[in-house]
């Protein structure tokens, strides 16, 4: 397996030329790709995949693998994402604490769970098929939420970490997705992430969000905000350098652009005092 | 307690729908915070529907305009849920609704979008050669099968499809599709990663469908007698031949 260090960038198409034909390497260290985008039969995207894969560490990142979801585990979709990894030997393989969809549909959406323990016991166990079938532990990582369940009776970071003691499995901290749940159910940030398993924490996100009366949502479609800056401040003061990243879906910019905002958390990084890392 | 099957249920039919399905369930100050929070999921839903659509037929919103289209493709969200893990294919049935909920025209530049999408990321192959064409033996040629690109399709679209399509790929302003009767045949495939297509004539195209049926190549041959006298049907064979190669629409032969 590939180990990886360092700052990364999602992979988005619009950025292709920057990244492959560059008469100089930006200034980037792995790319995340995002599953699903290469799980079609030919064509460019695989070509370009492979490309970037010569010459830089991948992650590949799923969206619809509704581990949180009640209908069986897709098992077509498995073996496509074996194979996939098969081909590209990805660092890891990462999707959502989430479910997508019910009765063979597909919202394309990352949706709440319930916080308690029944819950906790299907999660765990479909975890802990995956990772039988793909031979190798998941990643999984928190969402953003606008919703919470009266029939919860968990904290979202007790249900996390609960999960990925249980499961074996690891964590994609998304830093932003604390901040934009924080706010939107009136939790405390910090507490959050003081209470997540260090060791379990492969990866971080970072995002920018928007905001929508009183709401914060989770759009990917701006810089990100100083407050998650600070958070991201204290998570690596806490964690060390977890391979970081920077997630961008909509009004993508220039790449030297995204660049430019990775080298902040190359600086935050930089600066967190050696003590703290080592502890 | 409700089981988590019923409460997703319920959730999905909250976000898919108009009904209140799932403001039982969550947690807010009040019954409008409770539905507001929801609703971010239910817009959500939507718009990232529509803005896939957008994206796969942007032709199609270019002849529309935005609104229009977007009328439509909303139509489409609420007919047509995902069934699929990758929302690559959501698309797939578009062309179908538009054909039906607005017109043929329309139907039919959203069908040469899909398939355009669809040569754009069909599965490799490679492309046949003049050269390895040339190693076939001639007593072989009685028998031998041509194997199309898997990027190769044909559609006999409306015959101002694709002339609309090129219009609008020149100027980005809102382009009706004019309505003339019949229809022309294409082929769509892809040359050099990058999806193309081509207007054919009857005979080629009657000729390429055969080949997708994995006729062998003395039966395109022998068909093409219905447009050509025997001795000058063979002859267009060869040039047609020729023109697929050099198009890179044939992957092999087989005996
Ligand atoms: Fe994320």
């Amino acid at each position: 397996m590939t180990s990886l260090l360092g700052f990364g960038l999602g992979l988005r198409p619009v950025h292709y030329p920057d990244i492959l034909d560059a008469a100089q390497r930006p200034r980037i260290d792995w790319f995340e790709a995002i599953t699903e985008n290469y799980l079609v039969p030919g064509g460019r995207p695989p070509a370009n995949l492979d490309r970037v894969r010569r010459d830089w560490p991948v992650v590949l990142h799923g969206v619809s693998l509704s581990i949180g979801g009640t209908d069986p585990l897709d098992l077509g979709y498995l073996a496509q994402v074996r194979s996939l990894a098969q081909r590209i030997d990805p660092a890891w393989i990462s999707d959502h604490l989430c479910w997508t969809g019910v009765d063979g549909a597909n919202l394309h959406d990352l949706l709440p769970l319930p916080y308690r323990e029944d819950v906790l016991d299907h999660v765990v166990d479909r975890i802990r098929r995956v990772q039988d079938f793909l031979g190798r532990r998941l990643v999984l990582e928190n969402v953003s939420s606008y919703a919470a369940f009266r029939e919860s009776d968990l904290t979202e970071w007790e249900f996390v970490s609960l999960i990925a003691a249980r499961a074996d499995c690891d964590l994609l901290l998304d830093v932003n997705n604390v901040y934009v749940s924080a706010c939107n159910h009136g939790f405390d940030a910090h507490e959050y992430i003081a209470a997540l398993p260090p060791q379990r924490i492969r990866q971080i996100h970072l995002a920018g969000h928007s905001t929508d009366g009183d709401r914060l949502i989770d759009t990917h479609d701006a810089p990100i905000v100083e407050p998650v800056w600070d958070l991201y401040r204290h998570t690596i003061e806490r964690l060390g350098a977890v391979p970081t990243m920077i997630e961008r879906d909509d009004h993508i910019p220039a790449l030297a652009d995204l660049i430019a905002e990775l080298d902040r958390a190359r600086r935050i990084a930089a600066r967190v005092p050696v003590a703290s890392l080592a502890a | 307690m409700t089981s988590l099957a019923t409460l997703q249920r319920e959730f999905q039919a909250d976000v898919m729908g108009d009904t209140d399905a799932a403001t039982g369930h969550v947690v807010g100050s009040s019954d409008t915070d409770v539905r507001a929070r929801l609703d971010v999921y239910r817009h959500a839903y939507g718009a990232r529907l529509v803005e896939v659509l957008a994206a796969d037929f942007p032709a199609l919103r270019g002849s529309l305009g935005p609104d229009r289209f977007a009328t439509l493709a909303h139509g489409y969200v609420r007919s047509n849920p995902s069934r699929h893990r990758n929302v690559r294919w959501y698309g797939a049935d578009f062309a179908t609704f538009v054909a039906g909920a607005h017109d043929t025209a329309a139907g039919d530049l959203a069908r040469l979008e899909w398939m355009l999408g669809l040569a754009f990321d069909a599965a490799d192959a490679p492309v046949l050669t003049h050269t390895s064409l040339a190693t076939i033996p001639p007593e072989e040629w009685a028998t031998v099968r041509l194997v199309a690109h898997p990027s190769a399709q044909r559609a006999d679209l409306l015959s101002d499809t694709a002339p609309a399509w090129r219009r609008i790929q020149l100027a980005e302003t809102a382009e009706t599709i004019e309505h003339p009767t019949g229809t022309t045949p294409l082929v769509v495939w892809r040359k050099h990663l990058d999806p193309h297509f081509r207007s054919l004539d009857q005979d080629e195209a009657w000729a390429i469908d055969a080949i997708l049926r994995g006729e062998s190549f003395a039966a395109v041959c022998e068909g093409l007698c219905e447009w050509h006298d025997p001795e000058d049907a063979a002859n267009r064979a060869a040039t047609l031949l020729g023109n697929w190669i050099g198009d890179g629409l044939i992957s092999s032969v087989y005996p």
